[in-house]
């Protein structure tokens, strides 16, 4: 888990916890920390925004009563490479591929973080029909996705839409990307 | 084939979609959660609106699926 603020304040971005619900958040933070991705899958938005960005705040006997949010925390996925370790001259252009959908169990991060307004952003459902990005900085290669395919290893890496990716992740859905395919650089291979 | 969206769609789509020219419908279908294709950007653009996207929003959606189609990039 990276640094952010704790919000000391309970978050019921999505309503309060149902019995039980609690133990979850806390079982999914745990093989989070392991990297297990599979466990957020279909995790629905409640549980899976709060076994990301949840913090006990309160306590009632072992169980947590009430969780406060963190601004930033971990990415879900295992993080290996960055895109500095993408050969990109070698790799095609995300300008020019068509839309693929990507199981996001299988996919790997280039960042350690996300930002928790990011991730409610795309959990609200709205993206996949309007379109609407969080980042309101308008760039053609974030209009969508990007993952990048190791034509050795057949890894795949987001380059961008992490966030886009985590929500799919939580909401049991394949991701809609544009796949690149390319190498790492050799030196950095792992 | 372009996509404006990830689910909504001009002319045709390579994924499971549903087509129709009623924007009532597409918008029934995309709230669904179904894939939607519409004839036209000037349809995709309705119903983007009535789907409650910013004004923004939609222009640079639409924008930038007009560039594709000009560029000859399918999606």
């Amino acid at each position: 888990m990276i640094g952010g603020t704790l919000s000391v304040t309970k978050d019921s971005t999505f309503g309060d916890l149902a019995e039980g619900e609690s133990r979850k958040i806390m079982e999914l933070k745990g093989r989070l920390h392991l990297k297990e991705v599979d466990a957020l899958w279909g995790a629905g938005p409640r549980i899976g925004y709060l076994a990301i960005f949840g913090r006990p705040v309160k306590y009632q006997g072992r169980d947590v009563a009430e969780f406060g949010t963190a601004l930033v925390s971990s990415v879900p996925f295992p993080y290996r490479n960055d895109q500095r370790d993408v050969d990109f001259k070698q790799a095609t252009s995300e300008l020019n591929v068509p839309l693929v959908d990507l199981d996001p169990r299988r996919l790997e991060a280039s960042q350690y973080g996300l930002r928790r307004a990011a991730l409610l952003h795309y959990l609200k459902d709205t993206y996949d029909i309007t379109g609407q990005l969080f980042d309101r900085g308008r760039n053609e290669s974030n209009d969508w996705p990007v993952v990048f395919e190791d034509s050795v290893s057949q890894r795949l890496i987001i380059l961008q839409g992490h966030h886009r990716s985590t929500a799919a992740l939580i909401g049991g859905r394949f991701v809609r990307a544009r796949l690149i395919q390319g190498k790492f650089k050799e030196l950095t291979a792992r | 084939m372009t996509a404006v969206t990830p689910r909504l769609w001009v002319a045709s789509c390579h994924f499971d979609h549903q087509a129709t020219a009623d924007i009532d419908t597409a918008v029934e279908l995309l709230r669904a959660g179904k894939t939607v294709v519409v004839p036209t950007l000037d349809d995709a653009r309705d119903v983007l609106s009535r789907c409650g996207a910013p004004e923004e929003v939609v222009d640079y959606r639409i924008s930038r699926a007009k560039s594709r189609i000009a560029r000859n990039v399918s999606d």
